[in-house]
């Protein structure tokens, strides 16, 4: 078979499969237009409720100048960060154990023996 | 960190790695000019036994049946003759020395550049299993395709469909949906992406592959594996018998193993294919488009989402039940807050085996008499086609959008190629192109919500495809 000579049946692109490419792309549109159109109502709706009950028991506070809808990346990823330190127990502990050395630790060590100078350390 | 992610991807890398490819194809054509190990393809199928090629092997096989009836210097001789005509030296064609390579270079790709490693470890070591020579046809039972050897147990995982909707199940359990549920205009994304398996399906139709093979051969555009397998296992193999056209009453053939490598294959190379036409087909400035953070998701809205998305699309394709019915059962594990333990074993455990066997099987499917046919070069071919057509179509789909977008509310067009549903690398070569044009642009969550809604969509094109094709 030579590789590089394919020849193309244009007679195979018949009415069957132009319908099966056609309906195919039709309905994966669809589908998915479906899912979307839903979840663009399901948060309104269960908002409405809460909108509703929290209208009637809060009088109208006036605006502030925070942007909630809108925040940056950082602020995003600051925010995750801090909640995965907590809720994963991943933040810095202290042992609250305290510890008073009373004696002091000396070393030894060729450097400091005095028993092995050969001379006497001044006085 | 983002000049480590920039580097790994590196211009010499990637040509590396077509060189490779390049190779691997002119290895496939040279052999198929040359087509010495295609002879006994159908038997090895079936897993009969094998015509012998020359008298040597008659000889073989004879001897294994009869039994040794006396034990002298002569007798001694023949039985290392014997034992010298089973090693896998005396068996080798030039079909399993290109096999081998082809493993290793996967194995290569996987370690050297870290292009999916769960996948292609696994395929890379099953291709070397499934090419090392032996004599077939004579009861050794080795053989993925001989039937009673371990290997032919663990494929009817895969020639039955079984293993892709186990894989699905841990995917679910996986994925977090938040980013498609807050932005729900992104599902499009997914959906334009899948323009690619029907034009795909129309070009192996052309080829002259038999329509369920071609639709088979399609759903490689989708670029998702479990899927592909699982429309291959349905539509191309080796067993359904065509009733309609000028196809009726021949047998579709066998093509899970060429189709699962394909897709595997492209699913590997999307941070090498999909680059170019990204950049081809948008400007700088679309590229440096920032869109606004997703909304918070409320926990009720998660848990919503896989129960509507179960009986929304399963009623629509209900052909496609098997993989969406687990995709979000396995959503429904994760977000419903009180299976943390099934849903931990669907997404580590339970994929993590399913992963090794399918990869392992499908490797070994590949078994050189069955795999190198020209058939299997054009689907590699078509496999490269469809997966630039789907990018092409996600990211010319979000250009449209744009066009009836207010100005404040755009769409970064890379993130159109997510839509093809290679979980994650798709949204990750967003990400990545995303910050080689605006450094602190970051498009990975945004990429996420056309990356998984092209599963959903893959999986409801395949639907589709099998209503139509299965009793073709």
């Amino acid at each position: 078979m030579n590789i590089l000579a394919i020849t193309w049946d244009w007679s195979a692109f018949d009415g069957f499969a132009l319908t099966i490419g056609i309906v195919g792309i039709l309905v994966v549109f669809l589908a998915l237009l479906f899912l979307s159109v839903i979840y663009r109502i399901i948060p309104k709706i269960m908002q409405l409720n809460i909108k509703h009950t929290t209208k009637k028991t809060q009088p109208q506070t006036p605006s502030t100048d925070i942007n909630v809808d809108f925040m940056s990346g950082e602020v995003n990823a600051a925010i995750s960060c801090a909640l995965h330190l907590y809720f994963n127990d991943l933040h810095d502990y202290e042992s609250n154990v305290l510890t008073v050395n009373t004696k002091e630790i000396r070393r030894q060590s060729p450097w400091s023996d005095k028993h092995q100078f050969l001379n006497q350390i001044s006085k | 960190m983002n000049n480590n992610i920039l580097k790994k991807y590196s211009p010499v890398k990637k040509a590396a790695t077509m060189i490779f490819l390049v190779l691997v194809v002119l290895f496939g054509s040279a052999f198929v000019t040359g087509n010495d190990s295609t002879q006994n393809k159908e038997a090895a199928i079936e897993g009969t036994s094998v015509q012998p090629q020359n008298g040597e092997e008659v000889q073989a096989v004879a001897n294994v049946t009869e039994p040794a009836q006396t034990v002298d210097e002569s007798d001694a001789f023949d039985g290392v003759k014997q034992f010298l005509r089973y090693t896998g030296f005396a068996n080798c064609t030039r079909g399993h020395l290109i096999m081998i390579v082809v493993g290793l270079i996967f194995i290569f790709l996987a370690i050297r550049f870290e292009y999916e490693p769960l996948l292609l470890i696994p395929i890379g070591v099953g291709i070397i299993i499934g090419n090392i020579p032996f004599m077939e046809g004579a009861g050794l039972r080795v053989g993925i395709y001989e039937q009673g050897s371990v290997l032919n147990y663990l494929y009817f995982g895969v020639t039955q469909g079984i293993y892709p909707p186990l894989i699905f199940l841990g995917i679910g359990a996986m994925t977090d949906f938040s980013s498609l549920i807050s932005s729900p205009r992104l599902m499009l994304l997914g959906a334009a992406a899948q323009i690619g398996i029907f034009i795909t399906f129309w070009s192996a139709l052309m080829l002259g592959f038999a329509p369920p093979e071609a639709g088979a051969i399609g759903i490689i555009g989708g670029a998702d594996g479990p899927t592909a397998i699982f429309m291959s296992s349905m539509l191309a193999n080796g067993k359904n018998i065509m009733h309609t056209g000028a196809f009726a009453g021949k047998t579709v053939d066998n093509l899970i193993g060429p189709i699962a490598i394909a897709a595997y294959s492209y699913m590997a190379l999307v941070p090498v294919i999909q680059p170019p036409v990204m950049k081809l087909l948008t400007t700088k400035k679309e590229r440096q488009i920032k869109m606004k953070p997703p909304r918070a998701v409320s926990k009720r809205e998660k848990m919503f989402f896989p129960i509507i998305g179960l009986i929304l699309t399963c009623f629509i394709a209900p052909s496609a039940l098997p993989l969406l019915g687990m995709l979000f059962f396995g959503n429904i594990l994760k977000e419903s807050g009180v299976t943390k333990r099934l849903a931990n074993t669907a997404s580590n455990a339970l994929i993590d085996i399913v992963t090794i066997i399918l990869g392992v099987t499908v490797g070994a499917s590949t078994q050189a008499t069955v795999f190198l046919t020209d058939k299997s070069i054009m689907i590699f071919v078509l496999g490269a086609l469809s997966f630039i057509i789907a990018t092409a179509c996600g990211v010319l789909f979000a250009k449209v959008m744009n066009l009836f977008l207010k100005k404040d509310n755009k769409i970064n067009p890379l993130i159109g190629a997510a839509g093809v549903s290679a979980v994650p690398d798709s949204a990750r070569v967003a990400q990545i192109e995303g910050l080689k044009a605006d450094p602190s642009n970051h498009l990975l969550m945004h990429a996420m919500a056309p990356n998984v809604s092209g599963v959903i969509g893959s999986a409801v094109a395949a639907g589709i495809m099998l209503s139509f094709l299965l009793n073709f």
